[in-house]
């Protein structure tokens, strides 16, 4: 049995069983239904994410080199290599999440290997893998409850455009969607600023060695940038363009012009 | 988008001025609550929409406050 079905059996039967119980046996047993149902999405925080962001397993033969580099990575950093996902979404660049160091999985844009150099592609998997540590499962959960926040904004820009507000981008559609970014975007924002600030920049650097390609990810990433999924900026290497001034609330990565300086410096010392 | 509009210029910095932003929109929440408790009483409740108006405030300031501390101190420290 699937664990959504567990999960709608379990309502149903509480349900059921607070109709014998009257009507705050009802109440009862819907609150006991909403927190089974927030456990469940915390349990499985990393598989939601991957149904939000569209992932599919990477297949034999699929991403050719990547999925060495990967192995490569992990065994250096000393950690399980992580499980591969590819996304059609253009996302601003490759995110890594999961339950344990152990139980851990990589989303791969498919845009990444075409727009970055086999070096440069290796520099931002190492950013990732450097993100395996114990502070995973909590980057997850704050990565799904951030995207869960954010869409709803982009929920309500879509209700607009289809109860005849105007086309997406038109004024009417934007406003109703500024005004809800306005809502969810500080809480979101504050959950993922909360979080343990680590120099991952520095991390990768010392797992690949090759600051220059690190720099040469940023710059290239930076000039392919996409407008989209704000809240994902502070799994990935760069922050991805922002819509509308509310969204400068998630930026998480120092500007690149700091970052690139930073890491010639520490390229010099080494 | 405020500044096209209205054609002025904030010196403020982004996340400051989302912020801001944000806390309008929730006195817009506050501002519906108002009138659909208006409407479903069918009459001025001042009592009720003073406390529902005091309480929601409350919540509202705190909450932005532990917020912005928390924006500051991590926006400031990038900064530098």
């Amino acid at each position: 049995m699937s664990g959504s079905k567990k999960i709608i059996y379990f309502i149903i039967l509480i349900s059921v069983s607070g109709i014998f119980y009257g009507f705050e046996g009802v109440l009862i047993g819907i609150s006991i239904s909403l927190l089974a149902c927030i456990l469940f999405i915390i349990i499985n925080a990393d598989k939601l994410m991957l149904f939000l962001y569209r992932a599919k397993p990477v297949i034999e033969g699929e991403l050719p080199g990547i999925n060495e580099t990967i192995r490569k990575l992990s065994k250096k950093h000393g950690v399980p290599a992580p499980s591969m996902y590819v996304t059609e979404i253009g996302l601003p660049g490759s995110f890594i999440i999961g339950k344990s160091a152990d139980k851990t999985s990589i989303v791969i844009p498919r845009r990444l290997p075409i727009i970055l150099k086999s070096e440069e592609v290796e520099a931002v998997l190492a950013h990732n893998i450097v993100q395996i540590d114990n502070t995973l499962r909590k980057r997850t959960i704050v990565a799904l409850t951030a995207t869960a926040l954010t869409m709803s904004s982009s929920a309500i820009r879509w209700g607009a455009v289809l109860t005849g507000f105007g086309d997406f981008n038109d004024p009417a559609p934007k406003l109703f969607g500024l005004f809800i970014a306005g809502l969810v975007a500080p809480p979101a924002a504050s959950l993922i600023h909360s979080l343990p600030k680590k120099n991952y920049d520095a991390k990768a650097v010392t797992l690949q060695g090759n600051p220059a390609a690190l720099i040469l990810a940023i710059s290239q990433l930076e000039s392919n940038n996409v407008t989209a999924y704000s809240s994902l900026g502070f799994l990935c290497l760069i922050d991805p363009k922002k819509e509308n001034f509310v969204e400068h609330l998630f930026d998480i990565h120092a500007s690149s012009e700091v970052r690139i300086k930073s890491l010639a410096a520490k390229g010099e010392n080494t | 988008m405020i500044e096209l509009h209205l054609d002025l210029k904030f010196i403020m910095e982004p996340w400051k001025k989302a912020l801001v932003f944000s806390f309008l929109s929730y006195l817009a929440v506050l501002l519906i609550s108002i009138v659909i408790v208006t409407v479903i009483k069918k009459n001025i409740d001042l009592k009720l929409i003073s406390i529902i108006s005091i309480t929601y405030m409350t919540a509202l300031t705190l909450s932005f406050y532990c917020m912005y501390k928390i924006f500051k101190s991590r926006f400031h420290e990038k900064h530098d």
